[in-house]
Formats: structure tokens, sequence, C-alpha cells
């Protein structure tokens, strides 16, 4: 198969939907990262307490 | 922990099922009598417009949801920012996509066809959706006129369907979703649209997940912040 319309709209798609993916992916991992805070700090909190 | 599982699992079905419909689509398949190479376009375009009627019918139910009084809760007004926000993203790769298939076959990049004026309105119309939603603070407010937003941008998406029936278009009717509900494509090929729409469905609901949970944590992190302010103010001498 060799067609540019056809190439340039499949590349279309997975560059778009793989940066958004991307995007949505990090975004996720730093809110749950960000939400997890206060229990790390609580863990160290009673580590440093136990020393 | 077995939710980001299930998430993750999701999120790998969705991208085997984007290449399998990716390898169909462009080596598997035989080229149409008709359209030859440019059918290829065919098992992504249609799934891409699905996705996008989806999300904004997933946009217009959470929003329903939230105005009702017995069933409002902030969690809707998220998710149906989430998938509104999902449903622009689709919305300009089918605009996108359908524009890469019209330049070989009507030889124009674009024309005011109704099917793709309506369609170009229902990307309009959301990103006002997601501008509202920028544009107002209070929490309560921004939820419900961007509800009333979602489910006025919403009466575009019956139109957009319609389009190729209530006017003549240079647009092909509905390959899928006609009016006697009997697809125009058979034998592998019927099959690889198929897998096209299973796949894109699947990258949104992966999305609408990992969308909906980062607005949630943020909502209940800033919850927070607000709650250690007012402690703070309070206990205060």
């Amino acid at each position: 198969m060799s067609n540019p319309f056809v190439e340039a709209g499949y590349l279309v798609v997975t560059i778009v939907l793989a940066s958004y993916a991307v995007m949505v992916a990090r975004a996720s991992r730093a809110a749950r990262a960000r939400a997890m805070l206060p229990v790390r700090v609580a863990q160290n909190e009673r580590r440093d307490e136990g020393r | 922990m077995k939710k980001r599982t299930l998430t993750n699992s999701i999120g790998i079905a969705a991208l085997v099922l984007v290449a399998a419909t990716y390898i169909y689509g462009l080596w598997l398949t035989p080229p149409d009598v008709f359209m030859g190479q440019l059918v290829r376009l065919l098992y992504i375009h249609p799934p891409v417009a699905w996705v996008a009627y989806l999300a904004y019918g997933v946009t217009s139910v959470a929003a329903i949801l939230y105005l009702w009084k017995r069933t409002r809760r902030p969690e809707w007004d998220l998710l149906s920012a989430a998938s509104a926000e999902i449903g622009v993203v689709f919305t300009a790769l089918t605009l996108v996509t359908g524009s890469i298939w019209g330049r070989p076959t009507w030889h124009v990049w674009w024309t005011w066809d109704a099917r793709l004026t309506t369609t170009a309105l229902l990307f309009l119309l959301y990103v006002g959706y997601l501008a509202l939603r920028s544009a107002i603070d209070d929490p309560e407010k921004r939820a419900k006129r961007a509800a009333v937003m979602a489910l006025i941008a919403f009466v575009d998406v019956p139109i957009v369907h319609q389009s190729v029936v209530w006017w003549k278009t240079l647009h092909q009717s509905a390959t899928v979703f006609n009016a006697s509900l009997s697809p125009k494509v058979h034998g592998e090929m019927a099959w690889t649209l198929l897998l096209g729409f299973v796949a894109f469905t699947l990258v949104y609901v992966w999305l609408l997940i990992n969308r909906y949970e980062t607005a949630r944590l943020r909502q209940s992190a800033s919850d927070r912040q607000l709650d250690h302010a007012i402690e703070e103010r309070v206990s205060a001498p």
C-alpha cells in the first residue's frame, strides 16, 4: 500500500492520539503522586518518631 | 490498586487493537473497487467520529445527572468535562481525516457541505463549552452553566448524523449506522471497520478513566488545601 493521503491520515491520528495519551498519563501519574503526599508525610513522621 | 490494574489492562488492549486495526487497514484488506486505496481511511475516520458522538453522549448524560437535584454530585460535572475534552480531540481528528479523504475524492480540502459544516460547528460548540468552564471560578456556578451548555451543544449531534439524509451532500451516507441498519461494507472490510470501532472506543474508555481520575484527585487536593487554610486561620491567635 502506498498512498500519501492514506499515510497522512493514519499518521495524524497516531501522532495526535499518542501525544494526548502521553499527556493524560503524565497528568494522571502526577495527580496520584500528589494525592499520596500526605500519606507519605505521615509515614515519614511515624518513622521519625520511632527512631 | 485493582482499579489501576484494570485501567492498565484497558490501555494495553486498546493499544493492541489499534495496532491490529492499522495492520489490517493498511496492509491486509484489499483496495476498494471504487475508492481504491483511499478506502483504508474508512477504517479510522468513522471510528473516530463515533467516539466523538459517544464522548458527547457521556458528557450529556453526566450533565443531566448533575442538573437533576436527586443525583447531583460534583463527580458528574468532572466526568462531563473529562468526556467533552476527549470529544473535542476526536472531533478534530474527524475533521482532519475527513479533509484528507476529501482532497483526492472531491478535489478540495474543505467545502461548506452540510456534514462538514455541522461537524465543524460541533467542534466549536464543545471548544466553547471548555472555554466556558475555564472562565468561571465558582465550582457550583461553573458546573451548572457548563451542564446547560453541554445539553445545548448536544443538539448538534443528531443534526450531524442526519445531515446526509436531510440535505443533499457531497459526503456519502452513513456506512454502518444508517436508517435500515444494514452496513454497506462486507467481509474482511467490515471486520476491520468493526475492529476500528472497538479499538478507538477502548482508547476513549482509557482516556476517560485517566482524565476523570486526574480531575477528581485535583479536586480533592484543592479541597484539602482549602480545609487546611481554614484550619490555620481558625487556630491563629
